[in-house]
């Protein structure tokens, strides 16, 4: 909690932006959940805005566009420019092509973001594989402080959720995650399940029973008695 | 519906005199505090404190595109405060147009509450932070202060420390903790907000004239008041995701 002093020896490694060092202690400044490995220690924020840093993988939304590039609503401050050159990963000419023949208004893109500036909109890439258009599927929003959460220790909570539900999962850094599966009541599943995660993350335990939850929910849809 | 307390300045003086308080509290009794953290769910932050009558709702909400785009600074976030009193909040219905001491206070609590922030880590941005005051009846200042550094907490924006507040008074020669309306009126009101982590002041006021040589007393009974008032505050923050698992561990 913001003010509380985790330590008074100077030893530990302070990782992260939740935490400050002042006159020799090491004091939280957000609401989180302390870990200590080793000698690192680190507070991981349980609430909070979603904060663009370059390297994170988001899910965001077209909502505007211009001759060459379209702008994308990611939870953030600003909204991320993607440069049609980059979505599309050739040079793009608008003289001789629209850019709405690819993405539209209200299209779901995976991206990454690829630069951000003090005070200026972030500016995000397709080229790396794996990056693209979504199509179909559903889009859950969550608080992006629970997004490592929903992924787990070395994606073992995603990893969980994807194999017993067979579900597409992308998970954005920025709260929005898409699941597309056979079934919308899988689909369902996969959203009640992540609103969970969500919900109680700061308890221990939480993947065990998530996936018990799961293999539960999985079993009511083969005999049609999901509601 | 419940008109505030009244009395008149002697009826006030001879109560003193005789040792009690107006609403029967002792002389360093807060009155009962009741703190509520996330109370609504659009916003990214939200708290509600109530002290005795006093009872103000704070909605935070950002970091955020600065609007108007011409009040961005390129160095750090603008926190933006509105204090405001609801129309019903008084014995008399009050006009919703932002008053005097309405701007005033919201510049008053602002810089109580920039101290705790690292708003140069938010370059161009800009942090709300709405102050309803639901229902009156003195220390609506602290009150804001202490509601909205709880919902600056759950909006996850990084502080140095939570900032709690309260009011003490000089009162016919006594020092008087959270002055309740009547008291406000007839006597010297000095709110103070710290930090109380770094035994850090972030306001101080006197509006009225008081005994120089009583002040360093009167100050340490105010840090002493508001160090209770942190524990709450911290309480209720933690309390918020405690019953989230006791939520859990009953669905099981």
């Amino acid at each position: 909690m913001p003010g509380d002093i985790i330590a008074k020896d100077s030893n530990y490694t302070v990782r992260g932006a939740a935490i400050i060092r002042h006159d020799g202690n090491i004091v939280a400044t957000r609401v989180g959940l302390l870990r200590i490995k080793g000698r690192e220690i680190n507070v991981i924020p349980l609430t909070g805005r979603y904060i663009a840093q370059k390297g994170d993988s988001i899910i965001g939304i077209v909502v505007d566009y211009s001759l060459v590039y379209w702008l994308l609503e990611i939870n953030y401050v600003w909204k991320a420019r993607l440069d049609a050159s980059d979505y599309l990963k050739r040079p793009f000419d608008p003289s001789k092509e629209r850019i709405t023949k690819y993405l539209r208004v209200g299209d779901v893109v995976y991206a990454k973001i690829a630069h951000t500036e003090r005070g200026m909109p972030p500016i995000v890439t397709c080229r790396d594989s794996g990056y693209g258009k979504l199509e179909g599927g559903r889009l859950i929003s969550i608080s992006p402080a629970k997004i490592p959460r929903v992924i787990g220790v070395k994606g073992s909570m995603l990893e969980a959720i994807k194999r017993i539900t067979k579900a597409e999962i992308k998970v954005g850094a920025n709260g929005i995650i898409w699941v597309r599966a056979e079934r919308p009541e899988i689909e369902e599943l996969v959203e009640y399940a992540i609103k969970k995660i969500e919900k109680e993350s700061h308890l221990s335990g939480l993947t065990k029973r998530i996936q018990n939850e799961l293999i539960r929910g999985m079993h009511k849809i083969q005999r049609g008695e999901w509601q | 519906m419940a008109m505030s307390l009244k009395m008149s300045e002697e009826e006030l003086r001879r109560l003193m005199e005789s040792g009690r308080r107006a609403d029967g509290r002792a002389w360093d009794e807060l009155r009962p505090i009741r703190i509520q953290v996330g109370v609504t769910e659009r916003a990214e932050g939200s708290a509600l404190f109530e002290m005795g009558r006093t009872r103000v709702l704070c909605v935070v909400r950002g970091p955020m595109e600065c609007i108007p785009s011409h009040m961005a600074d390129p160095e750090k976030a603008i926190l933006d405060v509105a204090y405001r009193m609801a129309t019903f909040s008084t014995d008399e219905r009050k006009s919703p147009t932002p008053s005097r001491r309405e701007i005033e206070l919201s510049k008053i609590i602002r810089e109580a509450l920039e101290p705790a922030l690292f708003l140069e880590e938010y370059p161009r941005m800009m942090i709300k932070v709405y102050c309803l005051v639901l229902q009156a009846d003195a220390g609506t200042r602290t009150a804001s202060i202490n509601a909205a550094s709880l919902a600056l907490a759950h909006a996850g924006i990084p502080m140095r420390d939570l900032v709690s507040s309260v009011a003490v008074g000089y009162c016919y020669g006594r020092i008087v903790v959270d002055l309740c309306s009547v008291e406000d009126e007839f006597c010297a009101d000095v709110p103070i907000a710290m930090m109380p982590a770094y035994n850090k002041i972030t306001l101080l006021q006197a509006d009225h004239r008081l005994p120089i040589d009583k002040f360093p007393e009167l100050l340490e009974v105010g840090r002493r008041a508001i160090e209770r008032i942190y524990q709450l505050q911290k309480k209720a923050l933690r309390d918020m995701y405690v019953s989230i698992a006791k939520e859990a561990s009953e669905g099981e």
